[in-house]
């Protein structure tokens, strides 16, 4: 609050904000408006140059950041998309369908000219540019994804400029956040929940509300995908099924992985050029860890299990009053199928805070530390892992 | 003197519109009213796609209606599935559409019609005199949220409603505790009820069709027949009454009703339902000088005004007789389907919401049809803006298009919804 304070005095430093809508559902926007109780404090700190959705005068003159919902269905989208970037400093792209094109991209997987006379009997001539994030034609800085984003997470994106900060980026997956809310596994409950290969930051809302994660903020940096298709089939679902839920929210960054969220050497160039916000180095530091962990992967492929049963035995050192930890996940550790990991950690986390409720407090304490390792654990495994399949599954898609 | 004006990006609606008009020796010679929102297919994207999922997909027609959209393809489904909802799950279906309709017709009034009345360009540059205005406007808006995230799982695009019941449903705790917020929130309402009970509206009537839900019983949400003045019908009976047809200067699609034009939203609905208005709703019409059936398109408004605080009230009842037990969805896992149609219909908070589906034996469906509120005032409002441009011609060209602004925001319309199918190009 002080820092925010300080910031008020400074006159001279309220960033120029502007809220734009591509095709969507405005949603997003809505989102926004939707943090009630903090609201007109934001909006004192920042100079709300366009809103068309709530307001009748719009600048569009030079923005500092721009939020744009929705993505690109018509040229009039892309003209519009084209011009803000030129005026923005930092294009911020708010919702799946900026991010990730959600659920109005999946027309790209089927045929249009064998559903639109269905659609619309008495019209005869379609012409529509593809549907596509935004990311495909202008630089994007900045990614909020999320079918809605989470309300909290652009209050919070907009905090953390106003303070210099960078923005938080939550790349763990929903299963992290869903084992702190304590949910059980839907996997386990035979749903085809994209949980363990979809970004989190959503606090998990669909799986606390009983409904299995369809994937909407895109995966996470390190998804295995394949190896998600492969377990999902090994728990009876067609393969058509779940090729259709991947598509549905984020299809065009999972069928192609060239169209990763991140962009970095675009962002870098133009980066180099703006003065407050560094995002470069928070990538930079990412790509160095990755690299140190990739060195220390590139090891025998026989590993892979011993590895995941040494995060075991971490977690009961670390753990010693709980005993009941200690058996469940070793009994599981004899079998040896490949997407198993993910779940047995669900499972030894769940059981905790049955066993111990008194001493909850702890418990939680050192869950987050255990979850901790052990998604660092898991990506490791999964980088691993990831190269011979993807390549085997591409060749698969593209022949069909 | 020859005229034309169009207006680009209209503000302060959902979705883009553009309005073309000329104007000649007093004449209205051209009044195209369109959306040229992106399209996106949402019925040939449902095509193909197991009949369970539809509920989640076409809630992403749009941000605002996503609980209406969620739950009428819910509706939809359970109807082509012959399932049927208990009487608590359709309490808790209510109750989300109720909590939509207070954080819509807030959001609305405050932020979208408010600023018209009162000159302003917008809620946030209203100034310190309206302070107390903005507070309560968040206020019902976060009220309405906390409903429907509470009973939804989530205040835009719910996940919990799943067809034959509900996957998760809220302890009794949760629901007192909504009651409570209800019952503090009811002076909230009633204040709102009042400030727009007091504004000027334009005089302007042209009558027409109203139409909307009716269950006998309430203001309609989710249940009940079709009913206009003149007619009664089943809601599978809608495609005898309504007729789609597309214009090319417009991605969206229109609705008639043999050849009229036809309004629906709050106005409609309370015209064919006002008998079943709470008390202070009620209190609130009986002060003010308006009567019903409304026929003056502006008074939209004070009609969403008068339904949050029915609204609010409804909910406060609903939340006391509820007294939540455990019950499990339908699993769709080996689940039986039959080649079959469902027809699903609500009332979102702008209007009457049709969603239609066919499925195969494989669960799979063939054909889907979404007719939106939008897509039926589309003609009625282009209709009323024809015939009260007249009145205002003599005004500077600024003030005329802004007299057609608020006209056209007081119909509240939702272009994301209305135009989420067909992009049609054109020549000029």
């Amino acid at each position: 609050m002080a820092k925010a304070s300080n910031n008020k005095n400074a006159k001279r430093s309220k960033p120029t904000v502007g809220f734009y809508d591509l095709a969507g559902c405005q949603g997003c926007v809505l989102s926004f408006i939707f943090n009630e109780d903090e609201l007109l404090d934001l909006a004192g700190h920042i100079d709300l140059k366009a809103f068309r959705f709530i307001k009748g005068a719009n600048d569009d003159k030079q923005f500092d950041i721009v939020f744009v919902e929705g993505l690109v269905a018509t040229n009039d989208d892309l003209e519009v998309l084209k011009n803000i970037r030129e005026k923005a400093k930092v294009l911020v792209a708010l919702g799946a369908c900026a991010c990730t094109g959600c659920i109005p991209a999946y027309r790209n997987f089927i045929d249009t000219s064998k559903y639109a006379y269905l659609v619309y009997e008495k019209v005869k001539e379609i012409k529509d540019v593809p549907a596509t994030p935004i990311n495909e034609h202008v630089a994007v800085d900045f990614y909020i994804p999320g079918c809605p984003p989470d309300k909290k997470q652009i209050a919070s994106f907009i905090k953390d400029i106003l303070l210099g900060k960078n923005p938080y980026d939550y790349d763990r997956p929903v299963c992290f956040e869903c084992r702190l809310n304590e949910n059980k596994c839907l996997l386990d409950e035979g749903k085809m929940c994209l949980g363990p290969i979809t970004r989190g930051g959503c606090q998990s809302v669909c799986t606390n509300g009983g409904l299995e994660c369809w994937g909407c903020r895109g995966p996470t940096p390190d998804a295995d995908i394949p190896l998600m298709i492969k377990l999902l089939e090994e728990k009876g679902f067609p393969k058509e099924h779940i090729r259709q839920r991947l598509r549905t929210f984020a299809g065009m960054v999972m069928e192609k992985p060239t169209l990763k969220m991140v962009k970095p050497k675009k962002i870098k160039k133009k980066k180099a050029a703006k003065k407050k916000i560094v995002k470069n180095k928070v990538v930079k530091k990412k790509s160095k860890a990755k690299k140190k962990v990739a060195k220390k992967v590139k090891k025998k492929k026989v590993k892979k299990s011993k590895k995941v049963k040494k995060s075991k035995k971490k977690v009961k050192k670390k753990k010693s009053p709980k005993k009941s930890v200690k058996k469940k996940p070793s009994a599981k550790k004899k079998r040896k199928a490949k997407p198993k990991p993910k779940t047995k950690k669900k499972k030894a986390a769940k059981k905790k805070p049955k066993a111990k409720k008194k001493a909850a407090k702890k418990a939680k304490k050192a869950k987050k530390a255990v979850k901790k390792k052990a998604v660092a654990k898991k990506k490791k495994v999964v980088k691993k892992k990831k190269n011979p399949l993807t390549s085997i599954l591409k060749k698969k898609l593209k022949k069909k | 003197m020859a005229k034309a004006i169009k207006l680009e990006h209209i503000t302060k609606i959902e979705g883009h519109a553009t309005l073309t008009l000329a104007v000649d020796k007093g004449e209205v010679k051209k009044c195209e009213l369109g959306s040229f929102e992106g399209s996106r297919y949402f019925e040939g994207i449902l095509k193909g796609r197991r009949i369970y999922e539809a509920p989640e997909i076409t809630s992403r027609i749009c941000g605002i209606c996503s609980t209406i959209h969620y739950l009428t393809s819910t509706q939809a489904v359970e109807n082509a599935l012959g399932l049927k909802p208990t009487l608590q799950t359709m309490m808790l279906r209510e109750l989300m559409v109720l909590g939509e309709r207070i954080r819509s017709h807030a959001a609305h009034l405050y932020f979208l019609a408010l600023p018209d009345y009162l000159g302003a360009e917008s809620a946030l540059a209203l100034g310190p005199k309206y302070k107390n205005d903005v507070a309560r406007a968040l206020k019902l808006t976060k009220l309405g949220n906390e409903l429907v995230s509470t009973v939804g799982g989530r205040a835009l695009h719910p996940v919990s409603a799943q067809p034959g019941g509900m996957l998760k449903i809220p302890s009794q705790d949760q629901i007192d505790d909504l009651r409570r917020r209800l019952q503090d929130a009811q002076a909230d309402a009633i204040a709102t009820g009042k400030l727009f009970s007091k504004l000027k509206n334009p005089k302007f009537e042209n009558e027409t069709e109203y139409f909307s839900l009716s269950d006998g019983s309430t203001v309609a949400t989710l249940y009940g027949d079709l009913v206009s003045q003149s007619h009664k019908f089943k809601k599978d009976e809608y495609l005898k009454y309504l007729e789609e047809y597309h214009e090319p200067y417009s991605t969206a699609n229109f609705v008639l009703k043999k050849d009229k034009p036809i309004m629906v939203g709050s106005m409609a609905r309370l015209n064919n339902n006002y008998r079943f208005l709470s008390k202070n709703a009620k209190k609130i019409v009986n002060d003010s000088k308006h009567k019903f059936p409304l026929i003056n398109p502006f008074l939209n408004n004070f009609a969403q005004a008068v339904e949050l605080v029915h609204s609010v009230d409804r909910a406060v009842e609903i939340s006391r007789k509820l007294k939540v037990k455990e019950e499990k969805p339908v699993d769709m896992k080996g689940f039986k389907f039959k080649k079959a149609r469902g027809i699903g219909v609500g009332e979102a908070p702008r209007g009457t919401l049709v969603h239609d589906y066919e499925v195969n034996e494989k669960g799979l469906i063939t054909k889907a049809n979404i007719i939106t509120p939008t897509a039926y005032n589309l003609l009625n409002m282009q209709e009323d803006i024809r015939a009260f441009l007249p009145s205002v011609l003599k005004l500077p060209e600024k003030k005329i298009v802004m007299e057609i602004e608020k006209l056209i925001r007081a119909y509240d319309p939702c272009f994301s919804c209305s135009s989420h199918f067909l992009r049609v190009n054109w020549e000029k």
